[in-house]
């Protein structure tokens, strides 16, 4: 009986800590995903700005009628590929879920996973419009 | 030497005591002088950074402008409902701030969405239900996002004697805001002890005669 006891205790001890290295995994590989959304928020800061320059610049007046219609046409595309990674991001956010209440270790650990891969190619996106944009507005300049 | 300048700049404008011996809060951003004729005599005035006009709609869908501030001191932060990280934490701490001036008539918080293409009224709306909120004194704005982000280089400025250290609209700060429409400070939401110094810089600022 006292066997059986000791035995019994281990493996719960045992349980016990298996269930606590699964929430840390959970929580480490969470804590990445989270990471890379606040770093790819800051970059939207810098994004909305280059958006809102070409928004000037394409507004009619004084200031868009020293550009060609070609130019115009160009930046138009530039402003279109920051739209589009900043509604990537908006999407990825609206469905992430933090939480993932009742689902396995399994379950979370596939789905971070996965959403670490999806929000790490909205980066590499944020940075390459960034930078073009950049490099853009930069050769336009009048 | 300049470090001690600046040292002693900061101090001064830390107590920033003035002839009737109330304690005031600095006042942020850059500020011009004006020079006007008054019964003959010129007079100068300093002309501070004020915070623009701005047009949104809050949760139960009203039209909200920075007019509907007028004769408040208010509180205002950026945020967006499906935030995962700082947000969560920065309204629990506003949620303080809620509850220590729950019977100041005039002070509002104001929390502007930067993602007004998902926070639509009705998710504001369950999303003020979830914190708690009941009638005016804590708005959440939904406004274009380009006007939003615009009207943030207005709440984000540093003040004169701080470090040059740019401030970004999801880096969590509260901005404190007079009755004249001047930021008087600006706090890191996510921690407590910033929050609660916040909580007394509005006691303080209350106490300022021009705030009452």
């Amino acid at each position: 009986m006292r066997k059986f006891c000791l035995l019994f205790a281990i493996a719960i001890l045992g349980f016990a800590g298996c269930t606590n290295d699964d929430k840390a995994t959970e929580k480490t590989l969470m804590d990445e995903v989270i990471k890379i959304h606040d770093e790819v928020m800051g970059k939207e800061e810098y994004l909305m700005r280059n958006k809102m320059k070409i928004d000037t610049i394409l507004a009619p007046g004084p200031l868009s009628d020293k550009y060609t219609v070609e130019e115009k046409t160009t930046m138009g595309a530039v402003r279109s590929k920051l739209v589009a990674a900043d509604e990537a991001m908006s999407k990825w956010m609206e469905q992430f879920d933090a939480e993932l209440k009742g689902k396995s270790h399994e379950e979370k650990i596939k789905y971070y996973t996965e959403q670490k891969v999806k929000v790490l190619k909205i980066d590499s996106a944020f940075t390459a419009v960034i930078e073009g944009s950049d490099k853009y507005l930069k050769e336009i300049k009048k | 030497m300049r470090r001690l300048i600046y040292l002693a700049a900061i101090i001064a404008l830390g107590s920033c005591k003035f002839n009737d011996d109330v304690k005031r809060l600095p006042i942020a951003g850059n500020r011009d002088l004006s020079t006007k004729v008054v019964n003959g005599q010129t007079v100068t005035d300093t002309v501070y950074h004020t915070i623009p006009n701005f047009k949104t709609v809050n949760q139960y869908g009203d039209s909200i402008k920075a007019i509907n501030l007028d004769d408040n001191i208010y509180v205002a932060d950026f945020f967006f409902t499906t935030c995962p990280s700082i947000c969560p934490v920065m309204h629990r701490n506003m949620l303080k701030v809620y509850e220590a001036f729950k019977d100041m008539p005039d002070l509002k918080i104001i929390s502007y969405s930067i993602d007004p293409k998902h926070d639509s009224v009705a998710v504001l709306k369950k999303y003020a239900d979830k914190l708690g909120l009941e009638g005016n004194r804590w708005w959440l704005l939904q406004g274009k996002k380009e006007e939003i982000y615009k009207l943030s280089e207005s709440y984000l400025v540093t003040f004169p004697v701080e470090d040059a250290k740019e401030k970004f609209i999801h880096d969590g700060y509260f901005i404190l805001i007079d009755k004249q429409k001047r930021i008087r400070g600006q706090y890191d939401g996510t921690q407590p002890d910033s929050v609660q110094k916040l909580i007394d810089d509005i006691k303080t600022l209350k106490a300022e005669p021009e705030q009452k």
